[in-house]
């Protein structure tokens, strides 16, 4: 209060600087802003822009390879998405992409959530625990995927030998890949474990920045570890747990390099998300018209999730 | 403050548990890395091998590999720094200024993430040949950028957001500009933001494999991802040389955490107490 | 005028590659640079003799530049279809067999007129052939056969099996009488069992009328994967997750000593005793064996060297490939990756001749092997996984040999006659 009067007294001493006061409130008010978000809207958008509305437009048409390079293809409306949407086979890379995905998620949040809640505590060895946590995050996609197979591997894996090892005598030589949903559990497992280590260090940072006032607060009014972090700090964080949720379901609903590396997509196309049939479309099929349609398909699946949270994260905000 | 004693057993449990499950994976790679061939595929797994060998690493630092791991250094670093600046000012903006559309705008940049970028090669390929940029670091960092910079500076704007606005005020009621405050009071605040947005940035930029092999097609330029593929060959796969060049591929991201960490740490509890 | 100096240069090059492409030399003095792709061969010494080759060649021809780019096989197609719709093509590279007739089919390959019958393997050239005209230069090739574990065949007094029935007898004998299991039948790998359609005395595809059609819902066809299922679901000669084996997977299992007989080529059979010396002695290879129509046809496979249409500068393309296709170029790189020279010269300089381990596989590639119909749509059909989807849903029990071949004739088809784009 005392300062705010100071300055009160030091505006009126200032006043033949006002003129230039009031072009300076203005440039800060109206250009800065845009000033500031420039660069970023030039790099984002700048290299972006051409490539998102030529796969918009080839999704409206039947472009093969040879067409990409002589311009020559049929516009053929919206018979691609019409195509997409009447195999059965096709259809199901969409069920699919979304409950591997939303699993993904789930599994993601849930550890990342348990491991900074652990990494919040105080106990020995607790800065270490905080980089290896991070290592996961460290090791790249397609190394990663390539160390996780083999230790899934169904003679020589280490997973398969630890489980018969402790009686689970069904692993001995069990087949990981040969059906969907074994599969889809070893590439979860996978993405999980690559993606936790992003969340906690959020989450963490989170934590950290809530006032110990309010926690301890909420303590001395006999509420309980549990009761604090259910009434207190995920409350607190829910705009930020909500955003992480976002970021990770664009990510999981994207996944590619780990389902490419460890299943292919199969056993005949049983584990094929939409950027793998993407891929699968216009790289081997050659059918960049189809391969552009799931692509923006997949993009209007995750526009209308993250529109959804979004509308979340608003109530919460009003609320 | 006091822990129980199954508490803290508790806690141990879960801390062993979740270093496991996150040490592991990498750890057999570096066993393996150092295996002899015929102690890589056994039915009983081989924890400490017979006579570890380095030979591996030497192989691997002998071909191009080395070539690859400085060419990968000078395009991530390039798109950490660059992208993290735009990212800050980006955030900054959108945390503080009410512009128009701000919603639409956020939303915008969002929504270039969620195309499958398999579906963008080829016009992103015809935009860098335009541009003469195919085979140059500029050309891979430019590109980078454009898919770093839209989460990043997400990221950057929730710290902004989660630092109070009377900081600048205060700085500027005392006759800084806008961009003094911002610059001299709101960013040191900001430091593990900055940290963290960067190690995303950076890890971003270090593993991106599908720009990195569509992009370079000079021996001399191509980075870790694409050299890694060199140990698959047709009918054959040296999986000693891939574990290997994995661990080579991963030292430097841990050294970029072990340096961005301290500030990571040290910035929250500066905040901490400042909040 | 500015373009002047490129138009000019651009019809220097067609003049000379028009004038026949033969060798490099007698086209004019090759000059200029090119860019190469050469699929990654797997290995630092490889790499190494390639650009070895380059180094070789340019300090023979002054003025030459070879730009060479490994290119890793996993995403290779991906590549080459990237800078075929990207617009900026390499100017010679290699290129898997299979896939030649669908980039020849866009346009994006240059035609080669030198006679090749009789100085190149007949059934490589065969597989760059598209309406006539051929598009690959036979690089090199091989062909799977036999290999088995001799001293376990020895113990239980067996003969490597000649036909499909002795592959069951001897495999019985295996499965009871050891811990082995007996034979390879592996689903992620087609070439182990779409050349049984042959063996059985049917066809892949057929041409008449100038158009192709699927045969792969004959009986012979529906035999051919029934047998080759049942291996693997009746006699269960090769463990449960073999359903999603690939041949790296398969010949990983006789590296361990885990498995007594599969499929494979010259590069297994180098691959297998670099990684277990211990075996050294103790495998056998021999043809493969012959399937109720006395046919022992196996997939011959490999690469081509292939020029790019719209490549500046075929002439030095051209050169640098015959360069390369020199017989003792071409056996010495052959030779180190276990497959065979693709040049007639070549395989009577490569040394597996001689080798009773490795002569088998000479015989079968030279004599007994064929290529997949040289459509363009295969490298689709590849890609879709079309044929190890179809034994995948066999092997699994989910759909019977005649369900899922009929699946398949009907998409072969409809591929057929979609127009080529």
């Amino acid at each position: 209060m005392i300062e705010a009067k100071n300055t009160g007294q030091r505006r009126r001493l200032l006043r033949p600087a006002r003129r230039q006061r009031r072009g300076r409130m203005y440039f800060e008010s109206r250009v800065l802003p845009w000033l500031l978000l420039l660069p970023a809207l030039v790099v984002i958008f700048g290299l972006i822009l051409y490539p998102v509305v030529r796969t918009l437009w080839l999704s409206f048409t039947d472009a093969g390879l040879a067409s990409l390079v002589s311009g020559q293809m049929d516009f053929v409306g919206l018979r691609n998405y019409a195509d997409i949407f009447s195999d059965p086979e096709l259809r199901m890379t969409f069920v699919r992409t979304a409950l591997f995905g939303f699993a993904c998620v789930a599994g993601t949040m849930a550890l990342g959530l348990s491991a900074a809640l652990l990494l919040n505590q105080k106990f020995r060895g607790r800065v270490v625990l905080g980089v290896l946590v991070l290592l996961p995050w460290a090791v790249p996609a397609v190394a990663a995927s390539i160390v996780w197979k083999w230790m899934f591997d169904d003679q020589y894996g280490i997973i398969n030998w630890a489980l018969s090892s402790v009686g689970l005598s069904m692993f001995k030589g069990f087949p990981w890949f040969n059906d969907w949903l074994p599969a889809f559990v070893a590439v979860g497992i996978v993405v999980v474990w690559q993606s936790f280590p992003f969340v906690a260090l959020m989450l963490l940072a989170g934590f950290q920045a809530i006032p110990q006032e309010v926690l301890e607060a909420a303590k001395s009014d006999g509420a309980g570890a549990f009761q604090r972090l259910r009434h207190v700090t995920l409350p607190m964080l829910k705009p930020l747990v909500l955003v992480l949720i976002v970021i990770s379901t664009i990510w999981d609903f994207k996944i590619f390099d780990q389902i490419y590396v460890m299943t292919g997509g199969g056993p005949a196309h049983s584990t094929e998300v939409i950027s793998v049939a993407t891929w699968r479309e216009a790289f081997t099929q050659l059918d960049f018209g189809m391969g552009s349609a799931l692509a923006i398909l997949l993009f209007v699946v995750l526009a209308l999730v993250t529109i959804i949270y979004i509308r979340l994260i608003r109530e919460e905000e009003l609320g | 403050m006091r822990r129980s004693f199954a508490a803290s057993l508790g806690l141990y449990a879960g801390a062993v548990a979740l270093g496991a499950f996150s040490v592991f994976p990498f750890l057999w790679m570096v066993i393996t890395s150092v295996k002899g061939s015929q102690e890589i595929f056994t039915r009983t797994p081989v924890f400490v091998p017979h006579s570890p060998t380095l030979g591996r690493y030497a192989q691997v630092l002998g071909g191009e590999f080395a070539r690859a791991l400085l060419n990968s250094v000078i395009v991530a670093t390039g798109t950490t720094v660059l992208g993290v600046s735009v990212a800050v000012l980006a955030g900054y903006s959108l945390a503080r200024f009410r512009l128009p559309l701000r919603r639409y705008l956020l939303m915008l940049i969002l929504s270039t993430q969620m195309f499958p970028l398999v579906a963008l090669i080829i016009p992103l390929f015809i935009v860098m040949r335009t541009l003469g940029l195919l085979n140059t670091y500029p050309g891979l960092i430019l590109a980078y950028l454009s898919f770093t910079v839209p989460l990043a500076a997400w990221m950057m704007r929730g710290f902004f957001q989660s630092i109070p606005p009377e900081l600048e005020d205060a700085a500027m009621v005392d006759g800084a500009t806008r961009m003094g405050a911002f610059l001299r009071v709101v960013l040191p605040v900001a430091g593990p933001g900055v940290a963290a947005t960067s190690i995303y940035a950076f890890i971003v930029a270090w593993n991106e494999f599908l720009i990195a092999l569509t992009f370079i097609s000079d021996e001399q330029m191509r980075t870790l991802p694409v050299a890694l593929q060199s140990f698959i060959g047709r009918e054959s796969t040296d999986w000693g040389a891939i574990m290997a060049a994995s661990v080579i591929f991963t030292l430097p991201v841990i050294a970029f955490f072990l340096l961005v960490h301290k500030r990571l740490t040290r910035g929250m509890a500066a905040g901490a107490l400042k909040g | 005028m500015g373009g002047a100096g490129l138009a000019g240069m651009g019809l220097l090059g067609a003049a000379a590659c028009g004038g026949g492409a033969g060798a490099g030399s007698s086209g004019g003095k090759p000059s200029g640079s090119i860019k190469v792709w050469i699929m990654q061969p797997g290995s630092n010494e490889l790499e190494g003799l390639i650009r070895g080759f380059a180094k070789d060649f340019q300090k023979k021809n002054q003025g030459t530049k070879i730009e060479l780019q490994f290119v890793p096989w996993t995403s290779a197609h991906d590549q080459f279809v990237t800078a075929v719709g990207g617009g900026q093509v390499p100017d010679l590279a290699e290129m898997g067999t299979t896939w030649t007739p669908e980039f020849a089919s866009l346009g994006a390959l240059a035609e080669q007129k030198e006679k090749l019958s009789g100085k190149y393997v007949e059934s490589l050239i065969e597989s760059g052939r598209v309406n006539g005209k051929v598009y690959g230069l036979p690089w090199y090739g091989g062909a799977r056969a036999l290999i088995y574990r001799k001293d376990v065949l020895d113990k239980l007094g067996l003969k490597a099996p000649q036909s499909w029935d002795d592959i069951v007898k001897v495999g019985e004998t295996v499965k009871k009488k050891t811990r082995l299991y007996p034979f390879g039948a592996i689903g992620n790998d087609e070439h182990q069992y779409l050349p049984m359609v042959w063996q059985a005395g049917g066809e892949i595809a057929v041409k008449s009328g100038g158009k192709w059609r699927s045969k792969m819902d004959s009986p012979q066809a529906v035999k051919a994967f029934g047998f080759y299922a049942d291996l693997f679901r009746r006699h269960k000669f090769s463990p449960a997750g073999a359903l999603n084996w690939d041949s790296l997977d398969l010949r990983k299992s006789f590296v361990t000593g885990d498995m007594a007989m599969m499929l494979g080529g010259g590069w297994d059979v180098s691959g297998i005793l670099a990684e277990a010396p211990k075996l050294k002695g103790k495998i056998g290879t021999a043809l493969t064996p012959k399937g109720p129509a006395g046919n022992r046809d196996a997939f011959a496979g490999g690469s081509h060297l292939v020029v790019f249409e719209g490549s500046q500068n075929k002439t030095l393309a051209n050169a640098f490939a015959r360069f390369m296709l020199a017989p003792e170029r071409v056996s010495e790189y052959a030779d180190k990756l276990g497959f065979l020279p693709g040049t007639i010269a070549g395989i009577k300089k490569s040394s597996s001749r001689n080798d009773p381990l490795f002569h088998p596989f000479t015989d079968q590639f030279v004599n007994m092997s064929r290529t997949y119909p040289p459509v363009p749509q295969w490298g689709g059909f590849e890609g879709d996984e079309l044929f190890v989807g179809a034994m995948q849903q066999i092997m699994g029990s989910k759909q019977t040999a005649k369900q899922a071949l009929a699946e398949v004739t009907t998409k072969m088809n409809q591929a057929f006659k979609k127009k080529t784009q």
